[in-house]
C-alpha cells in the first residue's frame, strides 16, 4: 500500500540526485553532494526558498535590455531589437540554468495548467503572462485560475475578449472547465461529462461574458498599466458591465444545481467570477485533477487505483485544506517515502528513473551537469541571448516549443498519455542525440564567447573523478554523474570500449599520464570525447 | 516531423552519408513487399490523409443550396452570399435538390477537381455519441469508436490495419522493408497512425505502443518490473528503428523529384509536395498524414465586413489549392493511379453562428475524397437544420458514420481483405451495405483483388537441429547440413536440482500456420519438451536416448529474423495474457519430459508457461547467444522454489519477479541462502 508517510533520514547521493533531477533545471555535482546530507524536508525547503525574482531583464539582439524597470517595464529605444515572439521565453530560460531551484519547474507546470501560446507574438502580453506564473510559483493555483480569466494572453487566445451577452462564444468557458480546472470525466450521458455538463459550459461562458481587453496590442505597451491587478500589480483586462450577461446562472446537478448571482457592476461581476471559481475549486474533482497533474509532473506518469486512493486523494485534501496553496502539498509529496521509492521492500523498481527528460530538462541539465561555462549576462549579454535562442531552437526541433504549446491542451508530453514518452520518437531521439553534445565538445563561438565543454579539464579539475589514469574511475565517475544506474555487463563494456577504443586500460593509463606530462590534451580529449558522446547519445541519458 | 526538420534531414550534410541516387529507386521498389502482386497494382496503393485540425466548419465550406433561407437565418453574419461578386460557386446543377451544393468562393480548386471527375463529397459524417472536446473526439475517431461509454481507445484503426497487413514490421524495419509503414508530417498529437495516445514524429509504431499500453495495464495489477528497465527498453527499441527509418526516408526523398507543377507557398502544400516526391522516389509507405491546423474558428472566422474572407477562407483555400496542385503533380509524375487523398476533421461546427463572427463546436461535417479513381459525386443528402434547442444537427441527420468512409478506403481502395478488416475492427463497416461506392468500379479492389495479411502465405515446415559438437560440457545443435548453431544444452550443470542423468537429444524446429499469431501461447503445440518461438514457430526437444532428472541450461544462438519474430510474439503474449512480463523471448512448455522450471513468476504468467528469469548473453566461436540459467522446483510440487542466481549482489533487485512468500535465493554477496518472508529476505540459519 502506498502512502505519504514522510522520509526523515538523510537523502544520500542517489536520492538527492533524484530530487534535483525532478525539481531543478540546474543540477551539478556539488549541489547533489550538498543535498545528500540533508533530510528531504531540509532539501525541499531549500528548493522552495525563493522569492520575487531579482532577475536581469530580457536582452535584445545587441545584448542590452529594452526595459526601463523590471517591475513596471516600459519599452525604451532598444525595443525594436527584440524578437517579440521569443524574447520572454529566452529570458525565462536564462534563469533556469542560473539557480538550483524549484521555482522554474513550478512555473512551467503552471504554464501547462493554463497554457497560452505567444498570442499575437506580443512581447508585453507574454511578459505579463510569465510574470503571472512567477508570482504564483509560490502561491495558490486557485488564485492563479482567478487571475488567468483576465490575463491578456488568455483573453486573446480563447477569444473571451469577444464573449459578450449579445455575442457569446464558449471557447474559454469550455476549456476552463474541460482542461484548466475540474477536468473532464467519463461521458455518462449525452453532454454529461461526470464532473460537469454541456449546460455548465454554457453557464461558465455566461459568467465570463464582458471580461475583455483593449483591442490594440500595441497600445498595451504603455497603456496596459491602466488596468493592473490590485494584488499582483500585473496588467490585466477589465470588465465591461454592459457586455455582461447579468442573469443568474444555474448550474447542473454536478454542482448541486448551484445558482450564481449575476452581477451588474464591475465589482459585482468580480464577485460573480470569484463565486464561480470558488464553486469549481470546492469540488474534490478539481483538487484531484491538479494533484494528478503534480504527480505526473514530478513523480510518475501512471496513476493506478492504489496511487489514486493512497496518494492523489490525500494530496487533493491537502490542496483543499490550504486553499490550493502549492507549497504544503508539494512538500508533502516530495518528502514522502513514496517519492523516493522507499516505502516497500522492493527498492529502486519504481519512480526513480521512471520518467523521460523533456527537451528542456535534457538541455538545461546537460549544460549544468557538465559545468559548461556560460556567457555572463553583464559582460556577454549578446552571447547569452544567442545561447538562449539556440537552446530554444533545439527544443523546438525536439518537440517542445517553449511557451508555444501545440494547442489549448498544452504540450503532449504533459497533457496526453503516455505523457513524457511523447517526447521520444524515432525522429526526436535522433535530434536529441545529434543536437547538443557534438557541437559542445567541439566548441563554437557565440558573439565572441566560446561555448565549449572541455572534457579533459572537466575530468582533471572538477573533483568528480578519482585518479583518472584508471579508466574505471573515469567510467564510474561519469556513470554516477550522468546515469541513474551504473550499466552492467555488455552495456558497461560498450562504454568502456567507447573510452578505450579497443585498446587496453594500460594504454589509457599512458594516454592520461602523457597528457599530464606534456600538457597536450589532444590525445586524451579524443578518448574522453568519444566516451562522452556515447554516454550522452544513449537511451540511459534520456531518463530521469 | 515538421517540414523544416524534414528538409534538414534531407539536406544537411552532417546527418549521415548522402545516398547515391543511381539504382536506389528500383531497389526500393523491387525489394519491399512480399505480398502477392495483383494485376491492378493494389499493393502499391497509397492513402493520403489531410487533417484539418481544430474542426472544419463544413457548412461554410459546402452550402446546402435548398436550405439557404434557413442557413442565412442561423448565420446572419457569417453566411456566404448567394449573389454578387463573392457568391458561392454552384457545384453541379444536375444534383437532386437535397444534394444541391454551393462551394465557398475560394474553393476553385475543389470545383475544378469535381468537374474533372476526381472529387467525392460525403455529407453528414459523424458518429453516434459525439463529444465536443477536440481531444476526446479525435481520440475516439482515431480509435475507430463511436463515443459511447467504455470505448477502448488504446489502439488506432489505422494502426490495427497496418499491424494486420505487416505483422511485426512496425518499428522493426528490415533491410528489405525499410520504409516506415505510415508517416505523418507536422507535430500534431495524437497521430492517426498508431494508437491514438502516442506521438511519433515520423513513423507508425504500433508494436511499441501496444507494449507501452500493456505494460501500463499490467503494472496496475502487478508491480514487479522496474520502471527504469521499462523505459530503457522503450528507448532502445526506438533507437533501433531510428537509424533505419531515417535512412529510408532520406533515401526516397533524395531519389524522388516533383514535376514542374507550381505548389502554393503554404506549409500544407509543402507537406503534400514532399509526399509526392517521396512516392516518386520509391517510398513504400502506405499511409501519409499531412496536417493543417487553425480550424477552431470560434471568433472572426469571417471578416466583419466581408463574409467570404477571414480565417476560415484562408484555411479551406489553403487545403483546396494545395490538393489541386498535388493532384496535378502526381498525375504528371504518373503516380495518380495509385493515390487517393481524403480529408479528416474531428467534428463539424455548430449550425448557428456564435456572437463573434465564428462558430462553436458541432457534430456533423462533410469529408472530401480526391483521386483519379474516385467515382466523383456527392454522397448523402445535406443534413437538415431541425434542431432549434441547441442548434446542433439532430442525430437522425447523420448520413454516414466516419468508419463507413475509412472502411471503404481500406477495403475498396487499399484492398484489405475481410480478415484484415476484422483485425482493424472495422468489419461491421465493410459490408456492401455500409461501404460507400466511392471507387470507380473498374478500380475497386473488392472483391477480386483483395490483399491478405502474410499469414495466409504460410507453409508448414519442419527442420531438424542435430548435435554437431560437444565442448566443455555443452552440446551444440545446428540445423541439418549446416554448422550454424541454433541451440546448446549443458547436460549436467552445477547446482541444486540440476540434471545428473545421461541423455541424447535432438531438436526440431517447426513452423505451423494454423495458429493465429496472437494465440501461439494459448494454442500450444502439444509435444514433449516443447518451446515456442513465436508466430507459429516452435521447437521440440526429442530424446533419442535416456532423459533428464533435473534442469539443464540452454543457449539460444541469436538470429535476427527470428528475433524480430520473437519480439512480435512477446508483444502478442502480453496482449493475450495481460502479463507484465517484459519479453518471454523463449518459452518452454512445462508438461515435458525434460525437467524444466515451473511457475517461476506465478503473478505474471499463466501456469503452463515459463520464462527464464536469469538470462546472460555471450558468444561461442564468435556467434552471439542468449543463455538461460534455468530454475527449478525443489520438490516438483510447486511448494518451494529455488533460483540459481549469478552475479547477484546484496542490494540487487534484479529478481523481483520471484518475490512471493517462501521463495528462496542464494545471495552471492553474503554466500548465504535466504528465504522471502513476504516482506523481507531473511538468512537461513
Amino acid at each position: 500500500m502506498a502512502s505519504l508517510e514522510q522520509k526523515t533520514t538523510k537523502l544520500g547521493y542517489s536520492n538527492a540526485y533524484h530530487l534535483l533531477r525532478r525539481c531543478s533545471y540546474k543540477v551539478n555535482k556539488a549541489t547533489i553532494n550538498a543535498y545528500a546530507n540533508k533530510t528531504p524536508l531540509q532539501a525541499v525547503q531549500e528548493l522552495l526558498n525563493y522569492s520575487a525574482l531579482p532577475n536581469p531583464r530580457p536582452l535584445t539582439s545587441i545584448g542590452t535590455t529594452f526595459l526601463t524597470s523590471t517591475r513596471y517595464p516600459r519599452a525604451n529605444n532598444n525595443g525594436r531589437r527584440v524578437n517579440t515572439g521569443f524574447s520572454v521565453g529566452w529570458w525565462w530560460l536564462f534563469n533556469t540554468v542560473e539557480k538550483v531551484s524549484l521555482q522554474f519547474r513550478l512555473q512551467f507546470l503552471l504554464h501547462t495548467f493554463f497554457p497560452t501560446p505567444k498570442e499575437g507574438g506580443d512581447l508585453w502580453n507574454n511578459y505579463d503572462y510569465t510574470e503571472l506564473l512567477t508570482y504564483y510559483s509560490k502561491g495558490s493555483v486557485k488564485s492563479l485560475a482567478q487571475d488567468v480569466i483576465k490575463n491578456y494572453n488568455m483573453l486573446f487566445f480563447l477569444n473571451n475578449n469577444l464573449n459578450t451577452v449579445a455575442a457569446p462564444n464558449d471557447n474559454f468557458g469550455r476549456e476552463f472547465t474541460e482542461l484548466f480546472t475540474i477536468g473532464k470525466g467519463p461521458q455518462i450521458a449525452p453532454g454529461n461529462y461526470t464532473n460537469y455538463t454541456e449546460h455548465d459550459v454554457t453557464q461558465a461562458q455566461r459568467v465570463f461574458t464582458g471580461v475583455t481587453a483593449k483591442d490594440s496590442i500595441v497600445a498595451n505597451q504603455r497603456n496596459r498599466f491602466d488596468q493592473v491587478n490590485p494584488i499582483t500589480k500585473i496588467p490585466e483586462g477589465y470588465i465591461d458591465p454592459s457586455k455582461h450577461d447579468t442573469g443568474d446562472k444555474t448550474f447542473s446537478a454536478a454542482f448541486n444545481n448551484r445558482v450564481i448571482k449575476g452581477g451588474t457592476s464591475s465589482s459585482e461581476i468580480d464577485t460573480e467570477l470569484g463565486d464561480f471559481v470558488n464553486m469549481i475549486f470546492e469540488q474534490t474533482a478539481t483538487a484531484k485533477n491538479y494533484a494528478r497533474r503534480f504527480y505526473r509532473y514530478f513523480v510518475e506518469r501512471e496513476i493506478t487505483d492504489e496511487i489514486e486512493n493512497d496518494i492523489i486523494a490525500p494530496l487533493a485534501q491537502t490542496l483543499q485544506d490550504n486553499d490550493y496553496e502549492i507549497t504544503p502539498m508539494l512538500t508533502q509529496l516530495l518528502t514522502s517515502k513514496h517519492f523516493y521509492d522507499a516505502e516497500d521492500a522492493i527498492a529502486g523498481d519504481a519512480i526513480i528513473g521512471g520518467l523521460i527528460k523533456s527537451p528542456l530538462e535534457l538541455y538545461t541539465q546537460t549544460l549544468t551537469i557538465f559545468e559548461v561555462p556560460l556567457p555572463n549576462y553583464r559582460n556577454d549579454g549578446k552571447a547569452r541571448r544567442s545561447l538562449l535562442s539556440k537552446m530554444q531552437r533545439m527544443m523546438i526541433s525536439t518537440s517542445l516549443n517553449l511557451f508555444q504549446p501545440s494547442d489549448v491542451n498544452g504540450y503532449p508530453g504533459y497533457s496526453t498519455p503516455p505523457y513524457d514518452k511523447n517526447f521520444i520518437t524515432t525522429n526526436s531521439l535522433k535530434l536529441r542525440y545529434d543536437g547538443i553534445i557534438d557541437e559542445l565538445l567541439q566548441g563554437y563561438v557565440l558573439d565572441g564567447f566560446t561555448m565549449r565543454l572541455n572534457s579533459v579539464l572537466f575530468v582533471q579539475n572538477s573533483g568528480h573523478f578519482l585518479d583518472p589514469s584508471d579508466s574505471n574511475n573515469v567510467l564510474e565517475g561519469f556513470f554516477d554523474l550522468l546515469f541513474i544506474r551504473r550499466p552492467a555487463g555488455e552495456r558497461a563494456l560498450y562504454f568502456e570500449q567507447a573510452l578505450l577504443n579497443g585498446l587496453s586500460k594500460t594504454n589509457w593509463y599512458f594516454v592520461w599520464k602523457n597528457y599530464l606530462a606534456s600538457n597536450d590534451p589532444a590525445d586524451a580529449e579524443l578518448y574522453l570525447n568519444r566516451l562522452i558522446i556515447a554516454l550522452v547519445k544513449s537511451p540511459e541519458y534520456q531518463i530521469m | 516531423m515538421n517540414r523544416k526538420e524534414f528538409l534538414k534531414l534531407a539536406t544537411t550534410a552532417t546527418f549521415g552519408t548522402p545516398f547515391l541516387l543511381n539504382g536506389l529507386h528500383t531497389q526500393a521498389l523491387d525489394n519491399f513487399v512480399d505480398l502477392p502482386i495483383t494485376n491492378m497494382g493494389i499493393n502499391d496503393r497509397v492513402l493520403v490523409i489531410v487533417r484539418m485540425a481544430g474542426a472544419n466548419d463544413g457548412l461554410n465550406t459546402i452550402i446546402p443550396v435548398k436550405q439557404y433561407r434557413d442557413y442565412v437565418a442561423l448565420r446572419p453574419n457569417i453566411h456566404i452570399k448567394e449573389s454578387g461578386p463573392n457568391k458561392f460557386i454552384p457545384l453541379d446543377s444536375t444534383l437532386p435538390d437535397n444534394q444541391l451544393s454551393g462551394l465557398h468562393p475560394v474553393l476553385t480548386g475543389f470545383k475544378g477537381l469535381y468537374d474533372a471527375g476526381k472529387m467525392g463529397i460525403i455529407n453528414g459524417v459523424g458518429y453516434e455519441a459525439p463529444n465536443f472536446s477536440h481531444f476526446r473526439s479525435q481520440d475516439t475517431m482515431f480509435a475507430g469508436k463511436d463515443g459511447t461509454s467504455n470505448n477502448d481507445l488504446s489502439s488506432g484503426m489505422f494502426g490495427r490495419y497496418i499491424g494486420a497487413l505487416h505483422p511485426g514490421l512496425a518499428n522493426n524495419p528490415t533491410a528489405e522493408k525499410s520504409d516506415p509503414l505510415t508517416l505523418q508530417f507536422g507535430t500534431t498529437n495524437p497521430c492517426l497512425f498508431y494508437g491514438h495516445d502516442h506521438e511519433q514524429g515520423i513513423e507508425y509504431n504500433a508494436t511499441s505502443l501496444q507494449d507501452d499500453f500493456n505494460n501500463q495495464l499490467a503494472r496496475k495489477s502487478n508491480n514487479t518490473s522496474s520502471e527504469y528497465q521499462e523505459l530503457l527498453s522503450f528507448l532502445t527499441n526506438t533507437e533501433r528503428a531510428m537509424d533505419r527509418y531515417y535512412n529510408a526516408i532520406q533515401r526516397v526523398f533524395n531519389a524522388g523529384s516533383n514535376s514542374a507543377t507550381p505548389y502554393p507557398d503554404t506549409d500544407l502544400a509543402k507537406q503534400l509536395k514532399t509526399v509526392a516526391r517521396m512516392i516518386q522516389g520509391g517510398s513504400k509507405t502506405k499511409i501519409f498524414q499531412v496536417t493543417l491546423g487553425g480550424f477552431d474558428t470560434h471568433a472572426n472566422q469571417v471578416r466583419t465586413d466581408a463574409s467570404h474572407l477571414g480565417s476560415h477562407k484562408i484555411r479551406i483555400g489553403t487545403v483546396s489549392n494545395a490538393i489541386e496542385a498535388f493532384q496535378k503533380d502526381i498525375e504528371i509524375l504518373g503516380l495518380a493511379d495509385k493515390m487517393m487523398t481524403v480529408t479528416f476533421s474531428e467534428f463539424g461546427r455548430r449550425v448557428r453562428e456564435n456572437g463573434n463572427f465564428g462558430t462553436d463546436h458541432g457534430t456533423l461535417s462533410p469529408f472530401f475524397v480526391f483521386g483519379s479513381h474516385v467515382k466523383a459525386g456527392v454522397y448523402g443528402s445535406h443534413p437538415l437544420f431541425t434542431n432549434t434547442t441547441d442548434f446542433q444537427y439532430s442525430e437522425s441527420e447523420r448520413k454516414y458514420d466516419y468508419r463507413q468512409l475509412f472502411a471503404t478506403l481500406m477495403q475498396d481502395w487499399l484492398g484489405a481483405d475481410d480478415a484484415i478488416m476484422q483485425e482493424a475492427e472495422l468489419s461491421t463497416f465493410s459490408t456492401q451495405e455500409k461501404k460507400i461506392p466511392l471507387i470507380l468500379g473498374s478500380k475497386n479492389a473488392y472483391p477480386d483483388h483483395l490483399i491478405s495479411g502474410p499469414a495466409s502465405n504460410c507453409e508448414n515446415s519442419t527442420i531438424a537441429a542435430i548435435k554437431v559438437k560437444e565442448d566443455n560440457g555443452w552440446s551444440y545443435y545446428a540445423t541439418e547440413g549446416t554448422t550454424d548453431y541454433v541451440f546448446a544444452i549443458e547436460h549436467t550443470p552445477a547446482g541444486i536440482g540440476a540434471n545428473t542423468a545421461d541423455f541424447e537429444a535432438s531438436i526440431t524446429l517447426e513452423k505451423l500456420c494454423d495458429n493465429p499469431p496472437n494465440n501461439v501461447h494459448q494454442a500450444q503445440h502439444a509435444a514433449s519438451g516443447e518451446g515456442t518461438f513465436g508466430l507459429g514457430l516452435y521447437w521440440n526437444v526429442v530424446f533419442n536416448n535416456g532423459t533428464t532428472n533435473g534442469w539443464v541450461n540452454l543457449r539460444w544462438f541469436k538470429d535476427t529474423a527470428l528475433e524480430a519474430s520473437l519480439n512480435q510474439v512477446a508483444s502478442n503474449f502480453k496482449t493475450s495474457t495481460e502479463s507484465a512480463q517484459q519479453s518471454p523471448i523463449l518459452d518452454l512448455h512445462t508438461d515435458s519430459s525434460i525437467q524444466l522450471p515451473t511457475q517461476l513468476r506465478p503473478e505474471g504468467l499463466k501456469t503452463t508457461y515459463t520464462a527464464f528469469l536469469d538470462k546472460n548473453t555471450g558468444s561461442y566461436l564468435e556467434t552471439e547467444y542468449i543463455q538461460y540459467n534455468v530454475v527449478n522446483d525443489l520438490d516438483n510440487t510447486g511448494g518451494g522454489r529455488f533460483i540459481k542466481v549469478t552475479n547477484f549482489n546484496e542490494n540487487s533487485t534484479s529478481i523481483n519477479g520471484a518475490l512471493s512468500e517462501g521463495t528462496i535465493r542464494y545471495n552471492k554477496t553474503t554466500n548465504k541462502l535466504q528465504g522471502f518472508t513476504g516482506s523481507v529476505w531473511e538468512d537461513f540459519h
